[in-house]
């Protein structure tokens, strides 16, 4: 009393004048006195607390007081009015009452805990605090109350994704190993990180107030994002083990839904169906959400239902394959394919995607189908057939073998080493020099025909003489 | 008088031609063997193989012949060989070879061994009183490749008349022909 000062901004405008207890003795009665010229702080959302040294998440504050001792600070309000009794805040606000910037509530349903004062990081730099929280019973959701300053509040946009960003994330794959941290604050006492996801419009500026979900990770962001769906039926004729709800929806390899249910209850109450266990085939329950394939969240979404929904009708189908062989999980696929309909089944409330075998039961069809052909064939005749040609394939190869020896005696017969071929060739040698012998006999009788009757004049031959 | 006269002109007719029978010369029948024996018995001797004699087609004849002047030849009707003359030369050449080298031994066939052979171009006495071997022996390798090919002319003079005298030097110029190959076949050149 009458040393304990009331400070604005560091400035003198008043005393504590008297400490009593309320008459429950539950709450302590401070009174003070400021300095008329400041009655004009005195607003209804005029705040007060009490600095002293204080040791936190955020650091520690206070120091000076250890010297000067603890004094009352107020963070003047802007509402009109006057107020003159105030409710003391057991910690000094994280922002100031009137500071330039956004407020903003972030809900989340669970992850790692933010503490007050933990900042909010853009891009690694640091352009707010959280400044409350509150756990929600009811919905069993925690609300973050989170202050971005100006002039970073332009940043917060409709599309703006909020996710925790305490601690570090290790992500090990093939490239190696990231290690991922928001800074060495948040590192150690948490913190919120917020941008605009890639590829995606900025969208209209956050205005005060305005509620965004927080992400437990960057990570989690596309797995746990939220989006507008409609709900459809896969009634399945084979296993659904190996199916979970959160399993994908895909189209060609793109992701288009979700597995709502791998199964709906035996006990569910559907409209229309008055008994569930009747009907043999598995109701699946996904939901398809076209926002997964659209830049634009604002995109037509209806237009594209509309779309799937035609495709069903000529071949458009869905079937259950597995989606990673090792853990055995499954997913749901939509192909076209399959026979046209003409009209959508519905089951229930829910309209039905016509469904195709694919995977382990569609090989199992084609191999039974195969098996069937081949028990048809006459194999037997066949057989006996084809034994019967064999066997006079058998004795026809035995008397070609022997037809073949004999001609290979005869082509021996006439070879050039061979006798035959020698004799030959000698009778063509003799055969020709008797001819050649007779070819001056010929040519005699040629020239002088009557020599064949009276002969010729016998002439000696003309014999080599000695050189004269 | 037509029976007389009949048998008096076969009369001379079977005269005629005994007295032509009587006029026709005596066929002589000739080799070119030499009398020398050539020895086949060559121990560790290197076996050489002539393969082939092939002679001239005009020369390819029964008869003995002569070449006149200019280029005329002429043929006996009754000095004929007693072979093919291709037979008789590569027989006497063989002779004449294993005679003239006691480090090869030359035979008609061997497997994988060197070979001769020998093409004749003239082999003849001629009108200047000389008798004429001329050609080309080749020497070949196992394989029947050409390694060597040597051209040859060779004559000697006749020292008297008659083929009986050219036959004999036809047989000593094949016998020379072999000293020539078996100076190759050794040299190598």
């Amino acid at each position: 009393v009458d040393k304990t000062l009331v400070k604005y901004r560091s400035v003198e405008i008043g005393i504590v004048k008297e400490i009593s207890f309320n008459e429950s003795h539950e709450q302590i009665i401070v009174t003070l006195e400021i300095e008329r010229e400041m009655e004009r702080l005195l607003k209804p959302d005029t705040l007060f607390w009490v600095v002293k040294p204080r040791v936190g998440a955020g650091g520690i504050s206070g120091i000076g007081t250890l010297l000067s001792g603890a004094y009352l600070e107020l963070s003047a309000g802007i509402e009109d009015g006057l107020k003159t009794e105030f409710i003391g805040l057991e910690s000094p606000p994280v922002t100031p009452q009137n500071a330039p910037g956004v407020h903003l509530t972030l809900t989340s349903i669970g992850g790692k805990p933010i503490e007050v004062g933990s900042p909010v990081v853009h891009r690694g730099f640091k352009v707010g605090k959280v400044e409350s929280f509150e756990y929600d019973t009811q919905e069993r959701v925690i609300s973050y109350g989170v202050f971005i300053a100006a002039p970073y509040d332009s940043l917060v946009t409709d599309n703006t994704i909020f996710w925790n960003a305490g601690g570090l994330s290790v992500t090990a794959n093939a490239e190696g190993i990231k290690v991922d941290m928001a800074g060495l604050e948040s590192l150690l006492i948490g913190g919120v990180e917020f941008d605009v996801l890639e590829n995606q419009p900025l969208g209209a500026r956050a205005e005060n107030g305005q509620q965004f979900a927080l992400y437990d990770s960057r990570d989690g962001i596309e797995k746990n994002r939220v989006y507008k769906f409609y709900e459809y039926l896969v009634l399945v004729d084979d296993s659904v083990g190996g199916l979970y709800a959160g399993a994908p929806v895909e189209y060609q390899g793109i992701r288009i839904g979700t597995v709502e249910k791998p199964y709906l209850k035996l006990d569910a109450h559907l409209e229309g169906i008055e008994n569930i266990q009747a009907d043999p085939r598995i109701p699946v329950l996904v939901h398809i959400e076209p926002g997964r394939v659209f830049e634009n969240p604002n995109a037509d979404l209806q237009g594209f239902i509309s779309e799937i929904e035609g495709g069903m009708l000529i071949g458009l189908a869905a079937a259950i394959e597995s989606a990673n062989l090792l853990t055995g999980s499954l997913k749901v696929t939509l192909k076209y394919g399959s026979d046209p309909i003409s009209e959508i089944e519905r089951y229930g409330p829910y309209k039905v995607i016509p469904t195709r075998r694919a995977g382990v039961a569609a090989i199992t069809d084609q191999v039974q189908n195969l098996l069937a052909i081949l028990n048809s064939l006459p194999l037997d005749q066949t057989v006996d057939q084809a034994n019967t040609a064999i066997g006079t394939a058998n004795s026809t190869l035995a008397t070609l073998e022997g037809t073949l020896k004999e001609f290979e005696k005869t082509l021996q017969g006439i070879q050039p080493s061979s006798a035959a071929y020698e004799s030959l060739n000698a009778s063509v040698e003799e055969l020709r020099i008797m001819l050649k012998n007779l070819q001056p006999v010929i040519q005699d009788i040629s020239n002088r025909p009557n020599s064949v009757i009276f002969g010729k004049p016998v002439i000696a031959d003309e014999e080599p003489q000695v050189r004269k | 008088m037509l029976a007389r006269f009949s048998i008096l002109l076969l009369a001379l007719s079977l005269a005629a031609c005994s007295s032509s029978r009587s006029m026709i010369p005596q066929t002589k029948i000739y080799v070119l063997d030499s009398d020398l024996i050539a020895s086949t018995d060559k121990q560790n001797a290197t076996k050489v193989m002539l393969s082939r004699i092939s002679i001239a087609d005009y020369l390819d004849s029964q008869n003995l012949m002569i070449r006149k002047q200019g280029n005329e030849v002429s043929f006996a009707r009754y000095h004929q060989w007693a072979e093919r003359l291709p037979s008789l030369i590569h027989r006497s050449l063989m002779a004449s070879l294993n005679r003239t080298n006691d480090s090869v031994l030359f035979v008609d066939q061997c497997d994988a061994c060197a070979q001769i052979a020998v093409h004749i171009d003239h082999f003849y006495p001629n009108y200047e009183g000389d008798v004429v071997l001329a050609g080309i022996f080749e020497v070949l390798s196992s394989t029947g490749h050409a390694q060597q090919s040597q051209p040859f002319l060779l004559k000697q003079t006749q020292t008297s008349d008659g083929y009986t005298a050219s036959v004999a030097l036809m047989i000593k110029l094949l016998d020379l022909l072999g000293g020539e190959i078996a100076e190759v076949l050794v040299t190598g050149d």
